[in-house]
């Protein structure tokens, strides 16, 4: 089997909006689940919803507002 | 880049600024709201896929969204001063009549006849007439078994709430052979007397194990008991004399003279939870809506008779009310001067630690020398409920205010229109009770680590309320849809409302005398034209909410002249029997004002004008602007 590498660099801005975006869907998952336990789907549903689109130009920024490859 | 790309890019900025623009005239939408994220990705999207991107501008914007972020941290997760409790005291304030509220104008007959008799809809016409013949009010302990048993649970005990009686309140003295101890052969017991070991938390909390009474150790430990009695949390205060009420409604109106209480110095609260599965699922026409509160009085009651014969057996005074109408004094304000809640849009207190409104309390009145909590801890809630109106624009009868808040009898809060609170609470024909405040408060949730963190951030976050409420428009908890239920499926459709009604042209005839107590006109319900059926489209009207139309009454449930019919399964053809009468009786004013001169007779709610009052009010106070803490001051000296 050969070995799998994986090389990124990110600045330390890069890096505190990936923990943003991280946070934010682990708070989404959260609350999905949080609504779920207390058996509330459409809540669990919309706040996944409401963290995924907050999420969202954070996301785009990282992965496609960048320089174009050489 | 080119032209095409280029307009498109200048469109979806143009969307994105104008989403900005629809969310503050659309009074802070939650729809534009998150329209403006999408649209500010999908701009980025465009901008990266069609432009030249350097790593300048690359940094910029994630600086940019960074900062965004962490300044919304900030102004959401920021512990803030939490405000402090608002000042409801602002005029004036009369003591309350017990058989003028709600629950007792309805069950005595205030309001109307059909109501009276028909109240909670599970009653059949025999067993009314039984009732009466007993002498016995027409109520939730009559209607139907898990009700019966729950409501008749505080019942039973009413033997227990104390060893005397006050104010009429029925108390047969029912000693446990053990308690008549005094002296030094009580303080030979073992138990909790002075000398005696504190419960483990409270010794590490003092920093000494046994106990020295003091009122701080004293406050400790009744709280402790408390919660292992089985309280959600349990709340104290010092005794506002104006939240007993001047006249009793078991009694039917024996007045509650202030000197017979004046021992009563401070209130211990506990409190017990309706339970989230029943007030979720509740689907507006259950046999439960009732029930639970049922559950949740009687639970109380329970943990509050033993509390207060504990302290009767050390020595102290216990005195215990709980519901539905055991109650010596208003309930709302304990929850507020605790420390343990607000008051909120529906004119009750919102304890966010006992399930926001969802919960039933009992108190216990005692001189034992406790240590309050901070009368004036706030939580924010009247400042959220400002933003949101979720409880009155689910009520089905309009009774809860959509503004701003009023003043009444001397207090600045929101009122609720208690009488049609009441007749449809009393008279719904598709069930028992209501439920939809209840269900539909954004308090009222599990008390989860997620629900807590939600009640952190409005205690503490100036913009919390705008984006959480809805006053301008749907908001944050309006979209997220907590009604809709996995547990019950359809239970969570919201219903046209149908209630019992008076006949056609019913005016209620006044002065009206049941019992001890006079019903004078000033007392006539303001919403007496509208029970008889004037303005069938009841509730609210013209308000389309996630698809409903409150109040909208079905066109079949309509008579030939557009009225609700008073359409009853219990009984034969289904209407309601004519002619019914009030167990009270309509008595001359002549008549009534030489009784209520000479004793015979009571009347008077906090409304009714000093001269009309009988027997007269506190001069001490009663009498202008008294403030909470100038009120419990002045109580201890008594």
């Amino acid at each position: 089997m050969k070995d799998i590498k994986l090389a990124f660099s990110l600045k330390w801005y890069e890096l505190l909006l990936v923990m943003i975006e991280l946070g934010l869907l682990a708070a989404g998952i959260w609350a999905c689940i949080d609504s779920l336990s207390i058996g509330c789907p459409m809540a669990a549903w919309r706040f996944l919803l409401l963290f995924v689109i907050w999420a969202l130009p954070g996301a785009v920024i990282l992965f496609f507002f960048k320089p174009a490859a050489e | 880049m080119n032209h095409k790309k280029k307009y498109i890019l200048i469109g979806l900025w143009s969307l994105t600024g104008i989403s900005v623009i629809w969310f503050f005239l659309a009074g802070l939408s939650i729809y534009a709201f998150l329209t403006f994220f999408v649209l500010f990705a999908a701009s980025f999207i465009a901008w990266g896929l069609s432009g030249k991107i350097t790593d300048k501008m690359r940094g910029r914007a994630i600086h940019g969204i960074n900062a965004f972020w962490i300044i919304m941290a900030f102004l959401f997760l920021f512990p803030f001063p939490v405000p402090e409790r608002p000042e409801y005291v602002v005029g004036e304030i009369h003591r309350f009549s017990e058989p003028n509220h709600g629950w007792g104008r309805a069950l005595l007959g205030a309001l109307g006849p059909n109501l009276f008799n028909n109240g909670l809809a599970y009653n059949t016409p025999e067993e009314i007439k039984g009732l009466v013949e007993i002498g016995a009010i027409p109520s939730v302990l009559t209607s139907f078994p898990f009700a019966r048993t729950t409501f008749g649970g505080t019942a039973m005990l009413n033997a227990y709430r104390d060893n005397v009686s006050h104010g009429g309140e029925p108390a047969v003295t029912m000693p446990y052979p053990w308690t008549t101890w005094k002296g030094a052969k009580r303080e030979n017991r073992i138990g909790w007397n002075k000398g005696d070991i504190l419960l483990g938390d409270v010794a590490h909390e003092v920093g000494y194990e046994k106990a020295k009474y003091t009122p701080r150790e004293n406050s400790l430990m009744i709280k402790e008991i408390g919660k292992w009695l089985g309280s959600m949390t349990v709340g104290i205060c010092k005794v506002d004399p104006r939240w007993f009420y001047s006249h009793d409604f078991m009694s039917m109106g024996t007045p509650l003279d202030l000197k017979d209480v004046k021992n009563f110095k401070y209130a211990i609260q506990l409190f017990t939870d309706q339970n989230w599965k029943r007030v979720h699922n509740d689907p507006g026409h259950s046999w439960w809506s009732i029930t639970k509160s049922g559950q949740a009085y009687s639970t109380s009651a329970w943990m509050a008779v033993r509390m207060g014969q504990m302290l009767r057996d050390m020595g102290y005074l216990g005195r215990v009310g709980y519901g539905g109408i055991n109650y010596d004094t208003i309930e709302s304000p304990f929850s507020v001067y605790n420390g343990l809640g607000e008051y909120g849009r529906l004119s009750d207190a919102v304890v966010p630690s006992a399930g926001g409104l969802r919960f039933k309390s009992a108190t216990v009145l005692t001189d034992f020398p406790l240590e309050p909590d901070n009368s004036n801890q706030g939580h924010g809630i009247t400042r959220f409920c400002e933003h949101c109106d979720r409880c009155a624009r689910a009520c089905p009868v309009n009774a809860i205010p959509q503004g701003d808040m009023t003043v009444e009898n001397g207090v600045k809060m929101w009122h609720v229109d208690k009488d049609k609170c009441v007749r449809f609470r009393a008279g719904n024909l598709d069930g028992s009770c209501c439920n939809e405040c209840l269900r539909n408060c954004p308090y009222n949730k599990p008390d989860t680590l997620f629900h807590k963190l939600g009640v952190y951030i409005t205690r503490h976050s100036y913009l919390a309320p705008y984006l959480f409420g809805n006053v301008r428009a749907i908001g944050l908890e309006d979209w997220l849809d907590f009604e809709t239920s996995n547990q019950a499926g359809k239970y969570n459709v919201n219903r046209p409302a149908r209630w019992i009604q008076e006949e056609p042209g019913f005016k209620m005839k006044l002065p009206y005398v049941i019992g001890k107590y006079v019903f004078t006109e000033g007392d006539r319900s303001t919403s007496e034209e509208w029970s008889t059926g004037v303005g069938a489209e009841m509730g609210k009207i013209g308000l389309k909410y996630k698809g409903v139309e409150w109040g909208k009454i079905p066109a079949n449930l309509l008579d030939k002249n557009g009225r609700n019919r008073n359409a009853h399964w219990d009984y034969e053809n289904g209407e309601l029997p004519k002619n019914l009468q009030c167990m009270g009786k309509y008595m001359p004013i002549e008549e009534v004002t030489k009784l209520l001169k000479a004793g015979k007779l009571f009347t008077g709610d906090w409304y009714t004008k000093d001269e009309d009052v009988y027997p007269p009010r506190s001069e001490k106070y009663e009498k202008g602007l008294l403030k909470y803490e100038d009120a419990v001051k002045m109580w201890e000296k008594e």
